[in-house]
C-alpha cells in the first residue's frame, strides 16, 4: 500500500514542490530575524512569476528572465521597507496590499498586454531545462534524487547553506539576530538597525521573486493567474515551524512540498474526490503549527515548573 | 458652524484626497501607455459608476457585500486581531444560506429569509472561531491559520457543489433556492436587493454601537491600549476571541446576503476577492464604520465603472483593483503626507502675520 505512493518520482515531485517553499521560507526567516513580518512574501512570488515571463519573453534568455523577475522582486522589497519603516504604514496591511496588488496588476497586464486572459503561454518564452550533476547523477538511487532538476532547485540548496554559514558564522548575521532580539540594545552597540531591516526585506523579495521565476520558468513554461497559489505563506507557515534556523525552515518546506505531491498523485485516485486530497497541503501547516504551540507550551511549564522547584528547594 | 468646521479632523480628509489623486495619476499612466486619453476614461469610469439609474443600481450591487465584508474586518482590527479569514468565512455562510433556502420548504418568506440568513451567520462564526481557538488557546499565528482556511474553504464548498449538494450532472452548482428565501429585489432591471439596505442599517448600528456603548468603549480600549485594557479589568484576549467570531459572523451574513440576494444559488465559481477587498476598504474607510460604508459604495461605483471602461474600451476591468489598491497604498502610508502640515502651519503664520501688521498700521 505505501510502496504504491512512496518512490523516487514522488520524492522528485517533493524536492520540486518543496523549491518555492523553501525559497519563500528562507524570505521568511531573514525579514522574521530583524523583526518584521513579511506577509507580501506571497504577491512577490507572483509578480516574479509574472516578471520572469515577461522578461524571457521579451529578450529571449531564460536567465534574462530571472534578471527582471528579481528586479522587480527587489523594487517591491524596497516599496514594503521604505512604506513600513519610513512611511509608518501597517506591516500587516502593507503585505496584504502587496499581495492584492499582484493579483490584480498581474491580471490586469495580461489583458493588456498579452491580450490573454487566465493564463499566458508562448514559444517564445524560453523556460529552464534540468541539469545532470556529474559524478552524483551515476549513484544509483541518490542519483535520481538529487540531480536531474532545473537550475533553480540547486541553486535554492545553495541559498540555504549560506544563509546557514551567514547566520551562525559571520558578524552580519550576529547582527541580524541581535537586531531582531533587541532593536534598541543594537543599536546602542552601534548595530546600524536600519540598515539590515532594508537588507532584510530586500533579500526577502529577491528570495521569494526568484521563487516566482522558479514556477514560472522552471516548473511550466507559463504563467497562469495566482500561481504562486499560497505557496508565500507556506514559506511563512515553514519558517515558523523550522523555528527561524535555514535547516529548520528546508526541512519543514520539504514536508509541505511531500504535501504537495502527494496531493497530486491522489487526485488521480478515483476513490476520493480530488478537492478533499487538495487540502491536505493547506491543512498540514495548520496542524503542524498547533502541534508545535502545544509542545512548546508544555516545553514553557516544565522549564518553568523545574526552576520553581530549584528555587524551592534552594539550590 | 465655524468652530465645528474648526473642530473636524481635517487629516484623514486630505491623506484620502491625495491618496485619491496620486491613484488617479498612476492609473492614467497606464492608459496613456495603453493609447488612451486618461481623462476620457476617468469620466467613461465615473459615467458608468453614478450616472443613470441602471448603474448606480449595479454599483449599489457591488458595494452591498463590501460593506459587510469591511465590516466584519473592522470588528475584529478594533480588538485586536487581523481577520484574512473573511474570505474563507462569507464562503461558509454562503453554502449554509444555499442549504438552507432550497433545503427548508414551505416557510413563508418572513421567516425563511432570517432564518437562512441565521445559518449563514452561524456558519461564519463557527468557521471564524477555528482560527480563534487556535490563536488564543494554543498560540497559532491566525493569519496562516486563516490563509489556510480560505483555501480549505475553496475546496470544502467546491467538494459539496460537486457531490453531496450537486443538483444535476450538467454543472458543479447547488440547486436554486425557493423564492420565499430570496432577498426581494429593489428593481426589476437589476440584481441589487434589500440586502443594500440592511447593510447600510448594520453600518449605521455598528457606528452607534462602537461610538456610543460600553462594549463599544470595550472594544476600543482593548484595540487601541491592550496594556491599559487589563488594568482596568477589560480581558483583552477575550474581548478578542469574540470580537474573532462576530467578524466571522459578519463575513458569513456577507455572503448569504449575496447568495440570496444576488445569485440564488451556489456555483463553484462563487466570486471571490469580497473577503480581501474588505480588509482594503475598510482601510480606505479610515478604520471608522462609517468611513468604510462610504469607501465601500464608492467602490462599488469605481467596479461597474471599470466594467463599462472595459465593454467600450481595451482597458481590462482589473483597473478597479489596481486603483484600489495603490489607494490604499498611499492612505496607509501616513508618514508619506508629513510635507503637507507644515505647509497649513505656515500658510497660517502668513496670515497672522499679515493681521498683525493690518492691526499695528
Amino acid at each position: 500500500m505505501l510502496s504504491k505512493f512512496i518512490d523516487i518520482a514522488i520524492i522528485q515531485g517533493t524536492i520540486r514542490m518543496a523549491t518555492p517553499i523553501m525559497l519563500a521560507a528562507m524570505g521568511a526567516m531573514v525579514t522574521g530575524l530583524s523583526g518584521i513580518i513579511n506577509i507580501g512574501l506571497e504577491g512577490m512570488m507572483l509578480l516574479g512569476a509574472f516578471f520572469a515571463v515577461v522578461g524571457s519573453y521579451y529578450f529571449g534568455s531564460v536567465w534574462l528572465g530571472v534578471a527582471v523577475a528579481l528586479l522587480s522582486g527587489l523594487i517591491m522589497a524596497l516599496l514594503f521597507a521604505i512604506f513600513t519603516m519610513k512611511f509608518r504604514a501597517h506591516i500587516i496591511l502593507i503585505g496584504i496590499t502587496i499581495n492584492a496588488f499582484a493579483l490584480a496588476i498581474t491580471v490586469y497586464f495580461l489583458r493588456d498586454w498579452f491580450n490573454v486572459a487566465g493564463a499566458f503561454s508562448d514559444n517564445a518564452i524560453v523556460g529552464f531545462n534540468t541539469v545532470k550533476i556529474p559524478i552524483i547523477k551515476s549513484i544509483p538511487i541518490l542519483g535520481d534524487i538529487l540531480s536531474g532538476y532545473t537550475p533553480i532547485v540547486y541553486l535554492s540548496w545553495l541559498i540555504i547553506i549560506s544563509m546557514h554559514i551567514i547566520l551562525y558564522k559571520t558578524p552580519l548575521g550576529r547582527h541580524l539576530r541581535a537586531v531582531g532580539e533587541n532593536a534598541e540594545a543594537s543599536e546602542t552597540l552601534g548595530i546600524k538597525v536600519k540598515g539590515i531591516k532594508y537588507l532584510a526585506v530586500i533579500l526577502s523579495g529577491i528570495f521569494s521573486s526568484l521563487a516566482g521565476a522558479y514556477l514560472s520558468l522552471g516548473q511550466l513554461t507559463m504563467f497562469t493567474e495566482n500561481m504562486s497559489a499560497n505557496r508565500g505563506f507556506l514559506g511563512l507557515a515553514a519558517n515558523i515551524f523550522g523555528m527561524g534556523t535555514p535547516i529548520g525552515g528546508a526541512l519543514a518546506s520539504l514536508i509541505f512540498g511531500f504535501a504537495d505531491s502527494l496531493a497530486m498523485r491522489l487526485q488521480g485516485w478515483e476513490t476520493i474526490p480530488s478537492q478533499i486530497v487538495l487540502m491536505i497541503p493547506s491543512a498540514l501547516p495548520i496542524l503542524i503549527l498547533l502541534i508545535f504551540s502545544v509542545r512548546k507550551k508544555k516545553e514553557l511549564k516544565n522549564f518553568k515548573e523545574e526552576n520553581i522547584s530549584k528555587l524551592l528547594s534552594g539550590k | 458652524m465655524k468652530e465645528f468646521i474648526n473642530n473636524i479632523n481635517w487629516r484623514p480628509f486630505i491623506i484620502i484626497f491625495l491618496s485619491l489623486l496620486l491613484s488617479l495619476l498612476i492609473g492614467s499612466i497606464f492608459m496613456i501607455s495603453s493609447g488612451y486619453n486618461p481623462l476620457n476614461v476617468y469620466l467613461m469610469m465615473f459615467q458608468g459608476a453614478f450616472i443613470g439609474k441602471i448603474n448606480i443600481m449595479n454599483s449599489l450591487k457591488n458595494a452591498t457585500p463590501l460593506i459587510f465584508t469591511s465590516m466584519a474586518v473592522l470588528i475584529a482590527f478594533r480588538t485586536g486581531t487581523f481577520n484574512i479569514g473573511v474570505e474563507g468565512q462569507l464562503f461558509m455562510g454562503a453554502i449554509a444560506a444555499a442549504w438552507a433556502g432550497f433545503s427548508l420548504e414551505g416557510l413563508p418568506s418572513i421567516i425563511h429569509i432570517p432564518l437562512s440568513l441565521l445559518f449563514a451567520i452561524i456558519a461564519g462564526a463557527l468557521y471564524a472561531m477555528i482560527p480563534a481557538i487556535l490563536k488564543f488557546k494554543f498560540n497559532v499565528n491566525e493569519i496562516i491559520t486563516t490563509i489556510m482556511l480560505n483555501s480549505i474553504a475553496f475546496l470544502f464548498t467546491s467538494y459539496l457543489v460537486n457531490y453531496p449538494l450537486r443538483e444535476s450532472p450538467m454543472a458543479p452548482q447547488t440547486p436554486k433556492v425557493f423564492e420565499s428565501a430570496r432577498l426581494p429585489r429593489l428593481t426589476d432591471s437589476s440584481q441589487v436587493s434589500v440586502g443594500i439596505i440592511i447593510a447600510v442599517i448594520f453600518a449605521v448600528i455598528f457606528w452607534f454601537v462602537f461610538k456610543k456603548t460600553t462594549f463599544g468603549f470595550r472594544t476600543r480600549v482593548v484595540g487601541e491600549a491592550s496594556s491599559f485594557a487589563e488594568f482596568s479589568g477589560i480581558s483583552p484576549v477575550r474581548t478578542a476571541f469574540y470580537g474573532m467570531l462576530i467578524s466571522g459572523a459578519v463575513a458569513g451574513l456577507a455572503g448569504g446576503v449575496e447568495l440570496l440576494g444576488v445569485h440564488y444559488r451556489f456555483v463553484e465559481l462563487f466570486p471571490t476577492g469580497l473577503g480581501f477587498n474588505g480588509i482594503l476598504i475598510a482601510w480606505l474607510g479610515k478604520g471608522t464604520p462609517l468611513g468604510a460604508l462610504f469607501a465601500a459604495l464608492f467602490y462599488g461605483g469605481i467596479q461597474s465603472g471599470a466594467m463599462t471602461v472595459d465593454w467600450i474600451t481595451s482597458i481590462p476591468r482589473q483597473l478597479s483593483d489596481t486603483l484600489l489598491v495603490l489607494m490604499v497604498f498611499f492612505i496607509a502610508a501616513e508618514g508619506m503626507f508629513d510635507w503637507v502640515w507644515p505647509l497649513k502651519k505656515k500658510f497660517l503664520n502668513k496670515k497672522d502675520q499679515k493681521a498683525g501688521v493690518e492691526k499695528n498700521a
